[in-house]
């Protein structure tokens, strides 16, 4: 078996991992490997076939819950979701923060620009949100790259007497074709892997891709576990992956320091694998999907929609006082035609009117039940996701819908339709004709298998707390039970981050890795 | 364009295997529910024994299930329509290309569960794996208690029941099989499914209606009749 030794082994290269990478290099001169389960694809990989695009997706784009009834989707190439998101772009959310911190002991992770947290200078949110912001660009773009689709969202919040706004976006010179969610074929889009992972790789961190780590290898000492390592497989390249660091085969890998930033989904997977304790039972538990709702509305012009940036328009009115957002988007035609409602010449007659259509997604921050979780199956050999909305995540999702609905008719629809093909009183699929139908939203059940609810931005189930009762990992992001081995990415968050996770990931990531740099005593480095 | 075109063909054939072979697997496994037939035995009296029989114990042929495949693709696919550019016979080739039932015997579940999609009379009957697979779903949930999860799946037997009599009331035709119907009537059946009780039924329904959408919307001639011009000119 090959043997790959390093001081700090990064495992998992998205939004967290390229971050930490490029900050541990840039600020200590350690021995760095980073660790990506998909390929590395560079722009020239991207065709703009939302069909091809499967390949950069976890499961190849069919992830989904164990039931198979709710699309889990997640980045699975080098830089992960910023490789395949739409570039939308929150700051982390105080108030979330501030909470996590009064709930479950949170420490550090201070927003006041200046703070020294960990006596280390200049670490906090404020200036490491900054530096990520910078690295990124982070930006506003101008009015008039808001196509027609988002126009729609805009002049529905506007009639309704809800406040809309400009999303924050990190690219760099758009060329506004549409594909974000193909891999951007002109690095316009600043994810990880043209930003923080080429500087990572500039400094010499090693980046090794197609690999599949199999489990932790760990040490039982006196003072308790040890991480010491990983062990995997490195798979083939992929035809239009650019080159691999090391060869096809077993790989042991001997580090240090271990960090984890697979997400939400595989940190916990690859924790329970490795016999990672868990002993009061939280592990992979308490998952939040940000379970969304697509509202597609035919309007009697064409717009621009699948052209131009996907999504520049949304609408936080709803976030203090029910915990939603209404956020643009569009799909092309393979992912539309499966979402839509009905099939035949119903169906069809839609599909003609493609470009008159609009949407945006109702995007719920769903509530933390700890029945809602992530489970190893080891004789599938994959990760099984177990969710289901809650009673009241189901009511709120019913006020969004009605809301949603209601809005796109103000943005000038003629018909509005949910892809859903449950009964609504009246309605024998969610296809309205007048606003007043919209009232019929409070008869929806989201049943499986009837009604599609996506879902890109799983958190939460290696939990960050000061209570090893409650939490998998402290505020340091250390393991409260395995020595040397952090996990840095969403699965952290106690709770949902508040917004679209990107830039909280991002800043989390940067704050840990330049408190990491501080600290490498603290981890015999 | 100056660029290494033949790479990126066969780059795409790579890819769309792989994620081909996804969707196939996610149809595979709703069939597999439908079709393992252990829950078949002692129920459909509807049913002639020789042709349960034949159901329970016989692989069957492609002369009978592609009828059934057939009739699926004309019953989601608007061929009749004056707009639809695609033949039937364009369509079964790339629907073939895509997920070529014959030739792997791992598929055989997936033949087994159009025949059953067939057989009209089966769609109310208490089939042990349709049972099994959403008992599992009402009890992962610890506030429901054996008995009551007993209860609700028999009131969703009771419920594809009432849909499956009201289908034929309303149609005023007995049960025949799904390739024997006329066009309209197919298309009834086929809503049927996505309104079962039973997660695993509307399943089918899904994963069979997004099959089909995926090898028909992922060709350049539809994009053409539904005015979506695709990848950019620099990309074509």
């Amino acid at each position: 078996m090959r043997r790959v030794e390093c001081d700090i082994l990064i495992i998992g290269s998205g939004a967290a991992g390229g971050v930490l990478a490029a900050t541990l290099a840039e600020a200590t001169g350690k021995r760095i490997v980073l660790v990506e389960k998909g390929g590395h694809f560079g722009k020239e990989f991207f065709t703009q076939r939302e069909w091809d695009a499967n390949a950069l997706y976890a499961g190849s784009g069919a992830r989904a819950t164990s039931d198979g009834s709710i699309p889990v989707r997640g980045g699975e190439c080098v830089g992960g979701g910023t490789t395949v998101n739409i570039a939308l772009c929150f700051d982390p959310v105080r108030d979330v923060w501030e909470g996590w911190k009064k709930d479950f002991g949170v420490k550090g992770f201070s927003f006041q620009p200046g703070t020294d947290d960990y006596g280390v200078k200049d670490l906090n949110m404020a200036d490491c949100l900054a530096q990520v912001r910078g690295r990124i660009n982070v930006h506003t773009p101008p009015d008039d790259q808001v196509n027609g689709n988002n126009r729609v969202l805009e002049t529905g919040c506007r009639a309704m007497g809800f406040s809309s706004k400009h999303f924050e976006l990190n690219m760099r010179e758009c060329r506004q074709c549409g594909f974000c969610a193909q891999g951007c074929a002109y690095d316009s889009k600043q994810g990880t892997a043209v930003t923080f992972i080429p500087d990572a790789l500039a400094k010499g961190v090693t980046l090794v891709h197609h690999c599949d780590i199999e489990r932790l290898e760990w040490n039982k000492t006196q003072g308790g576990m040890v991480v010491k390592g990983a062990v995997g497989t490195v798979r083939a390249t992929t035809p239009g992956s650019r080159p691999n660091a090391m060869p096809p085969g077993p790989i042991q890998f001997a580090g240090k320091l271990v960090i984890l930033c697979c997400g939400a989904v595989e940190s916990p997977s690859l924790l329970m694998r490795s016999g990672h304790p868990d002993p009061f039972g939280t592990l992979g538990r308490g998952l939040i999907l940000h379970p969304s709702l697509p509202i597609v509305g035919v309007l009697d012009h064409e717009i621009g929609n699948y052209r131009g940036i996907s999504g520049t328009i949304y609408s936080d009115h709803f976030h203090r006082s029910h915990g939603f957002y209404l956020e643009c988007l569009f799909s092309h035609p393979v992912y539309g035609s499966v979402l839509l409602p009905g099939f035949g010449g119903e169906h069809f007659e839609l599909l003609l009117k493609y470009r008159s259509l609009a949407g945006f997604g109702a995007m719920l921050i769903d509530e933390v039940d700890p029945e809602n979780r992530v489970v190893w199956d080891a004789a599938k050999g994959k990760a099984s996701i177990r969710y289901r909305l809650t009673e009241g995540d189901k009511r709120r999702m019913r006020f969004a819908a009605k809301t949603g609905v209601e809005t796109m008719f103000a943005g000038g629809a003629r018909e509005v339709l949910l892809p859903s093909e449950e009964r609504l009183g009246p309605l024998p699929y969610p296809r309205f004709r007048s606003r007043e139908e919209a009232v019929h939203c409070s008869e929806l059940l989201f049943t499986p298998h009837q009604t599609t609810v996506t879902s890109a931005h799983c958190q939460a189930t290696v939990k960050m707390g000061e209570d090893p009762g409650r939490s998998m990992v402290n505020s340091r992001g250390e393991s409260h039970f395995m020595r040397n081995l952090m996990v840095c990415d969403s699965s952290v968050f106690p709770t949902s981050c508040g917004a679209n996770p990107m830039l909280s990931i991002l800043t989390m990531a940067r704050y840990q890795g330049r408190r990491v740099a501080a600290e490498l005593a603290r981890y015999g480095l | 364009m100056p660029r290494a075109c033949g790479v990126q063909s066969s780059m795409t054939e790579v890819v769309n295997a792989v994620s081909v072979d996804r969707a196939r697997r996610e149809f595979l496994k709703t069939c597999m529910g439908l079709a393992a037939v252990a829950g078949l035995s002692g129920c459909a009296p509807l049913l002639a024994k020789s042709r349960l029989a034949k159901l329970l114990v016989a692989e069957p042929s492609p002369d009978e299930y592609r009828p059934v495949l057939k009739a699926l693709l004309e019953t989601v696919l608007p061929f009749g329509h004056p707009q639809f550019p695609l033949s039937r016979e364009a369509m079964f080739a790339r629907f073939d290309a895509l997920f070529s039932l014959e030739q792997e015997a791992r598929l055989a579940p997936m033949r087994r569960g159009l025949m059953l999609f067939d057989e009209t009379s089966l769609f109310p009957e208490a089939l042990g794996a349709v049972r099994d697979e959403e008992r599992r779903a009402l009890q992962a949930y610890p506030a429901n208690d054996p008995e009551m999860v007993e209860r609700q799946l028999d009131q969703k037997n009771a419920q594809d029941k009432k849909l499956l009599d009201f289908f034929l009331k309303k149609q005023g035709i007995g049960a025949v099989r799904f390739t024997e119907m006329k066009p309209a009537d197919r298309k009834e059946y086929l809503w049927l499914w996505s309104q079962s009780g039973f997660g695993l039924k509307r399943q089918f329904y899904r994963t069979a209606k997004a099959v089909i959408m995926v090898s028909a919307y992922s060709q350049p001639e539809l994009w053409k009749s539904i005015g979506y011009q695709g990848p950019f000119p620099d990309r074509g």
